[in-house]
C-alpha cells in the first residue's frame, strides 16, 4: 500500500477533478501554489476580513474607553467636597467598588461599605462608568448629575433617615450574656482583646479588638461588630453572635426608642452557609421581656431581612422606649457563624429602605 | 470539490518551516516569560521538579541506592497526584541550569553561572518548548491532512490564542498534554495508512499518559474514529475498490503495550506498590475536589455545574474571528463529516469526498471530545479553559480551512481581473485574519487569565457578566514594582492566593528584594494583597476589619477592571501632626 497519498492534490499544471458546474483557471502563480482559482469563490468570504478588522477596532475602542485615573479623581473630588455625614456612596457597576474605595475610601466607613440597605442614609452618591446604573439607586432621575470624562456622578436625595436606633452602633453600650447550666453569665467587654484570626480564605470574619468575650477558651465565643461575607459574597457589617446551642446567647439594649418597627438582617458566613448542611439558627426578639418575634434562619436564606412591628409595644410603654433583647440559639452550633444587624425605624420619617 | 493543494510529499522544507515557527515562538515566550510571576500550580511543580531533580542527581551517582523504595518514596511522594514526565523534564532543565551548565563553564575556565536568565525560566523551559513543538506539529498535521496554508494558519492561530499564550509560558501540564495528545492523534492518523506509525502511536500515547490524565479519553476517541474509518473501508472494498486503509488496529495494540510501559517507566513513584498507587492517582481525578469558579455571576463550587461552561468560555476567550472561521470550516467540510452513504443522500450535488482516513471526522472528534467532557454536570470547572486546550489545535485546523476559502476567494477575484501574482494579497489576507489574535494576545499579556475577547465585551464586559476575573494568584507579579517601591527597607506582605513558593521565585528572579517577606497573618502584615475573585471577597473584608479602613492603598487594574487591591497597615500610614 502506498502511504500518505490519500489527500494528494494534482501535480502542478493539472486541473482538479471537480463537478462539471465548476471550472477553474489553471496554472496561476498564487500563494495557493498550483491551485487555480475557483470561479465559485464568493465575495461573502470577504466578510471574514471585515470581521477581523472590526474585532481589532473593537479592541482599540474598548481600551480607549477605559476611564482614566484623572476622571475618577475629579469625580471623587466633587463627592468629597459635598459629602455630608449621612450620605452613602456607591458605584456602578459593582465590580468597580475597589476603585470607588481607592478614591473615596477615606470617607467611607465599614458601616457604609457593609450596609444592608440605605435606611441610615439621607442622600446617595453614585459614581458610574460604562453608562451603568446602581441597583440601589431610586428608579427616578437623580437630583444632581455631572460627568467627569468617563465617570459620571449622580446624587439622589432620599429624605430623612427613618432609623432611630442602630443595633450595631449601640453594641458597646449593650449587655451581652449567655446561658449556661449554672445560669446566666455576662460576657465581659474587652477593649483590646487579642486578634486570633490570621485571615484568609475560609477563615471568616476578623474579630474586632473591642468585643464582648463570653468564653476566652473558645475562639468563636465572642460578640462584636465585624464584617461578614454573606451568601451573596457581599460585605455585611453586623454583630457576630455565634449561638452556643439551645441555651441562648443574648444581647440586650436598654432604653431604646421603639419607633414603629424593627428591621433585622441575619445570616451565616458564606463558607459556612453555602453547603446548606448546617443547623437552623433561631433569632428571638424580646421587647421588655416579652417575645415579639422569632425567626428561623436556614442555610440558603442568605443575609435575610426580618421585620418586627413595634407599634403595640410602643403604646404599652409610657415614653415610647423599652428594652430590646436579641437571642440566638441552635440545635447544633457547629459552623454557625451567625451575624446580624438591624435598626429600629420610625416609618413616619421616611417610607422605603 | 477540493481547493486543497496537499503536496505529495511533506518533507524537509516543511519541517524546516515548522521548526522555524517553533523556534520563533520559543524566543517570544522566553522573552516575555519574566513578566509573568509564577502561579500557584507552577509553584507546586517547582518543588516537585527540584525534588525529582535531586533524585536524578542521586541516581546518576548511585543507581542501586537511588532505586531503593525508601529513597524513591522520599523524593517522589510529593505531588504524586500527577504523572511525572513533564515534571521530570522541568527537573532536568533545572539540573542543567543549576549544575550541569555552571560545571561546564567552570571546566572551560569561565565563572560558574546558570544557563537561563532566571530560575523561573529554567523551570518553565520545557513547558515553552512543548508549546513551540505543538506549533510545528499542527503545521505538519495541517499540511499533510489538508493544505500547507491550513497548517500554517492553524499553527499561528493556536500560538496567538490569548489563553494559550499565557499557559504556553508555564511549567504546568496543560500545554505539554496538548502536544502529547495531538502527537498521539497524528501518529494514529498516519498509522491508518502506514502500520509502522503504530509504534509511534504507542510511544506518543505513553508520553501523553505520563503527562496528564486528559490522555485517558484518547483511546475512546480513536476507537470511535477507527470504527468509522474501518466501516467506510469495508464498504469500499465491498464495492470492489482496492484496499487503501490498514484496517487491523495495530495502533491499539501498540498503545495498549507501550502506553502503560512508558507511563510506568517514567514515574518512579509507581515502581513500588504499583496497583495501589495507580488506583490512588486515578481516584484523585475521578473524585476530584471542587474549587470555586465564577460564571455569569454565580460562584460555582459543587455540582451540578453548567453544561454550557466549556462552550461559552471558548466563545468568550478565543478571538471571534477564529471561532467564526472554525465553525465555518466545519460547515464547509460538512459532507466529509458524514458517512459516505448519508452524504450521498443528503448532499448529492457536492463533490467533496471524505478521504480514506476520514481526517475531518478525526479532527472534529478531537475538537469536540475534550469539550464534551464538560457536558457532564459533575465535571469540575475550576480550571478555566485550560482543561480543554487539547481541542484547540483542531479548532484552529478547521479555522485554517475557512481561512483558505477566504484567501482563494480573493485570489480568484484578483486573477479574474487580470492580476497574475496574488501572493502579496494572499499574505495580507491571512495576516488580516490573524490580526485579532495577535492584537488580543499582545493586549492580554501579563493578564492572560483575566482576558476576554469581543463576544464577552472584553475584560469589562466579562466583569459585567460576572465571569471569573483570574485564578492562581500570578498577578502578584504585576504589583511587585509597587511593593518594592513602598518597602525600600523591607517588610511583610499577606499573599492571599499567591503561594509562598511563587513569592520566593519572584525574589530568586530578582523582581523582589530578599527583605520583603510573606506574612502568615493578615492582621500583622505591612501590606495585604487581595486577588479579586468572587469567592475571595472575604479577604477584602478581613482587611477592612483588621486595618480599620475600607480604603486600599493601590488597585491594579486591567482595562479598568480591578485585579489586585493592596491594603496598607495603619501603622505605616503617616501620623497626622
Amino acid at each position: 500500500m502506498s502511504p500518505e497519498i490519500e489527500r494528494e492534490a494534482p501535480k502542478s499544471g493539472e486541473s482538479l477533478t471537480i463537478s462539471s458546474t465548476h471550472t477553474f483557471r489553471v496554472g496561476h502563480a498564487t500563494i495557493s501554489g498550483v491551485i487555480p482559482a475557483p470561479r465559485w469563490a464568493s465575495p461573502w468570504w470577504l466578510v471574514f476580513l471585515g470581521l477581523a478588522i472590526a474585532e481589532v477596532v473593537a479592541l482599540t475602542v474598548r481600551v480607549s474607553r477605559v476611564p482614566p485615573e484623572d476622571d475618577w479623581i475629579a469625580a471623587a473630588a466633587l463627592v468629597r467636597a459635598q459629602l455630608e455625614s449621612n450620605d452613602a456612596i456607591t458605584v456602578a457597576p459593582a465590580w468597580a467598588d475597589p476603585l470607588l474605595r481607592l478614591h473615596l475610601g477615606d470617607r467611607m466607613s465599614a458601616k457604609l461599605a457593609g450596609r444592608a440597605d440605605l435606611s441610615a442614609f439621607e442622600r446617595l452618591w453614585v459614581l458610574s462608568i460604562r453608562g451603568q446604573r446602581a441597583a440601589e439607586a431610586p428608579a427616578r432621575a437623580p437630583d444632581f448629575e455631572q460627568a467627569f470624562g468617563r465617570v459620571s456622578v449622580a446624587r439622589y436625595d432620599l429624605g430623612p433617615s427613618p432609623v432611630v436606633f442602630d443595633f450595631v452602633d449601640a453594641l458597646p453600650s449593650a449587655r451581652v450574656s449567655h446561658q449556661t447550666r449554672e445560669g446566666t453569665v455576662d460576657c465581659s467587654w474587652v477593649e483590646r482583646a487579642p486578634v486570633h484570626g490570621r485571615g484568609g480564605l475560609g477563615f471568616g470574619p476578623m474579630p474586632p479588638r473591642q468585643r464582648f468575650v463570653c468564653d476566652a477558651k473558645t475562639p468563636s465565643a465572642w460578640v462584636g461588630s465585624t464584617v461578614l461575607e454573606d451568601l451573596s459574597l457581599a460585605p455585611r457589617r453586623c454583630i457576630w453572635q455565634h449561638p452556643r446551642g439551645n441555651r441562648p446567647v443574648g444581647v440586650t439594649f436598654k432604653d431604646v426608642n421603639l419607633g414603629t418597627h424593627l428591621v433585622l438582617y441575619g445570616g451565616v458566613d458564606y463558607h459556612r452557609e453555602r453547603d446548606e448542611n448546617g443547623a437552623p439558627v433561631t433569632m428571638r426578639v424580646l421587647i421588655d421581656g416579652a417575645e415579639a418575634a422569632r425567626f428561623v434562619h436556614r442555610d440558603g436564606d442568605g443575609f435575610a431581612r426580618y421585620e418586627v412591628d413595634t407599634t403595640s409595644a410602643r403604646k404599652n410603654s409610657p415614653n415610647g422606649r423599652g428594652e430590646i433583647r436579641v437571642e440566638v440559639t441552635t440545635k447544633n452550633p457547629r459552623n454557625r457563624w451567625f451575624c446580624w444587624s438591624g435598626s429600629v425605624r420610625d416609618a413616619r420619617r421616611r417610607e422605603g429602605p | 470539490m477540493s481547493i486543497l493543494s496537499t503536496p505529495t510529499h511533506v518533507g524537509l522544507r516543511d519541517h524546516l518551516l515548522g521548526a522555524f515557527m517553533a523556534l520563533a515562538y520559543l524566543v517570544v515566550l522566553m522573552a516575555t516569560s519574566n513578566e509573568l510571576a509564577m502561579s500557584r500550580d507552577e509553584s507546586f511543580y517547582v518543588i516537585a521538579a527540584e525534588r525529582y531533580g535531586t533524585w536524578y542527581d542521586r541516581f546518576l551517582e548511585d543507581p542501586s541506592e537511588a532505586t531503593k523504595r525508601e529513597v524513591v518514596d522520599r523524593y517522589w511522594s510529593y505531588n504524586n497526584e500527577h504523572p511525572a514526565l513533564p515534571k521530570t523534564l522541568f527537573a532536568w532543565a533545572w539540573l542543567v541550569d543549576q549544575k550541569g551548565y555552571p560545571k561546564l563553564r567552570e571546566a572551560v575556565g569561565l565563572s560558574p553561572e546558570p544557563l537561563f536568565a532566571s530560575p523561573s525560566m529554567a523551570h518553565r523551559f520545557f513547558g515553552m518548548v512543548s508549546a513551540a513543538l505543538t506549533l510545528w506539529l499542527i503545521y505538519i498535521f495541517g499540511a499533510r491532512g489538508a493544505d500547507r496554508r491550513v497548517g500554517m494558519f492553524a499553527a499561528l492561530a493556536f500560538a496567538t490564542l490569548p489563553r494559550i499564550f499565557y499557559h504556553a509560558h508555564l511549567n504546568c501540564f496543560d500545554i505539554p498534554i496538548v502536544l502529547m495528545i495531538t502527537w498521539t492523534i497524528y501518529a494514529y492518523w498516519r498509522s491508518l495508512v502506514n502500520r509502522r506509525w503504530s509504534i509511534m502511536t504507542g510511544v506518543a500515547f505513553g508520553c501523553a499518559l505520563a503527562t496528564k490524565h486528559n490522555a485517558w479519553i484518547v483511546p475512546g476517541l480513536l476507537l470511535v474514529h477507527w470504527i468509522w474509518a474501518a466501516t467506510e473501508e469495508f464498504l469500499r472494498r465491498r464495492r470492489g475498490e482496492r484496499p487503501r486503509l490498514v484496517i487491523a488496529p495495530y495502533w491499539l495494540l501498540s498503545m495498549a503495550i507501550l502506553g502503560p510501559l512508558i507511563f510506568f517507566l517514567s514515574w518512579p513513584w509507581i515502581w513500588f506498590d504499583t496497583a495501589a498507587r495507580v488506583v490512588a492517582y486515578a481516584k484523585f481525578h475521578l473524585h476530584h475536589v471542587y474549587y470555586n469558579m465564577a460564571y455569569f455571576g454565580v460562584n460555582y463550587f459543587r455540582p451540578p455545574f453548567p453544561t454550557s461552561y466549556a462552550f461559552v468560555m471558548t466563545l468568550f476567550t478565543v478571538p471571534l474571528t477564529i471561532t467564526a472561521l472554525a465553525l465555518t470550516g466545519v460547515a464547509v467540510r460538512a459532507r466529509a463529516l458524514l458517512p459516505s452513504g448519508l452524504a450521498a443522500r443528503l448532499m448529492p450535488r457536492s463533490s467533496l469526498r471524505a478521504d480514506v482516513r476520514a481526517t475531518d471526522v478525526l479532527w472534529l472528534g478531537s475538537a469536540l471530545a475534550p469539550l464534551a467532557v464538560f457536558l457532564l454536570p459533575t465535571t469540575p470547572i475550576f480550571g478555566g479553559t485550560k482543561h480543554w486546550f487539547t481541542a484547540y489545535p483542531f479548532l484552529c485546523l478547521f479555522a485554517g480551512y475557512a481561512a483558505l476559502y477566504v484567501v482563494v476567494s480573493i485570489e480568484s477575484r484578483l486573477i479574474s481581473r487580470g492580476l497574475v501574482d496574488t501572493t502579496p494579497v494572499a499574505i495580507v489576507s491571512m495576516t488580516v485574519l490573524l490580526a485579532p489574535s495577535f492584537a488580543e494576545t499582545a493586549h492580554s499579556h501579563r493578564f492572560g487569565l483575566s482576558h476576554y475577547t469581543l463576544p464577552a465585551g472584553g475584560v469589562p464586559g466579562a466583569a459585567d457578566l460576572g465571569m471569573n476575573r483570574q485564578y492562581w494568584g500570578f498577578t502578584t507579579g504585576s504589583v511587585s514594582d509597587y511593593l518594592r517601591e513602598r518597602m525600600p527597607h523591607g517588610g511583610t506582605v499577606y499573599l492571599n492566593d499567591t503561594t509562598t513558593t511563587a513569592f520566593e521565585m519572584l525574589k530568586k528572579d530578582g523582581r523582589l528584594p530578599r527583605n520583603i517577606r510573606a506574612a502568615s497573618s493578615l492582621a500583622d502584615a505591612d501590606f495585604v494583597l487581595v486577588h479579586h475573585e468572587h469567592h475571595m471577597a472575604e479577604v477584602d473584608f478581613q482587611a477592612w476589619q483588621a486595618f480599620g479602613s475600607v480604603q486600599p492603598a493601590h488597585v491594579l487594574t486591567y482595562d479598568g477592571v480591578p485585579i489586585v487591591s493592596i491594603y496598607e497597615h495603619p501603622r505605616r500610614r503617616p501620623k497626622s501632626p
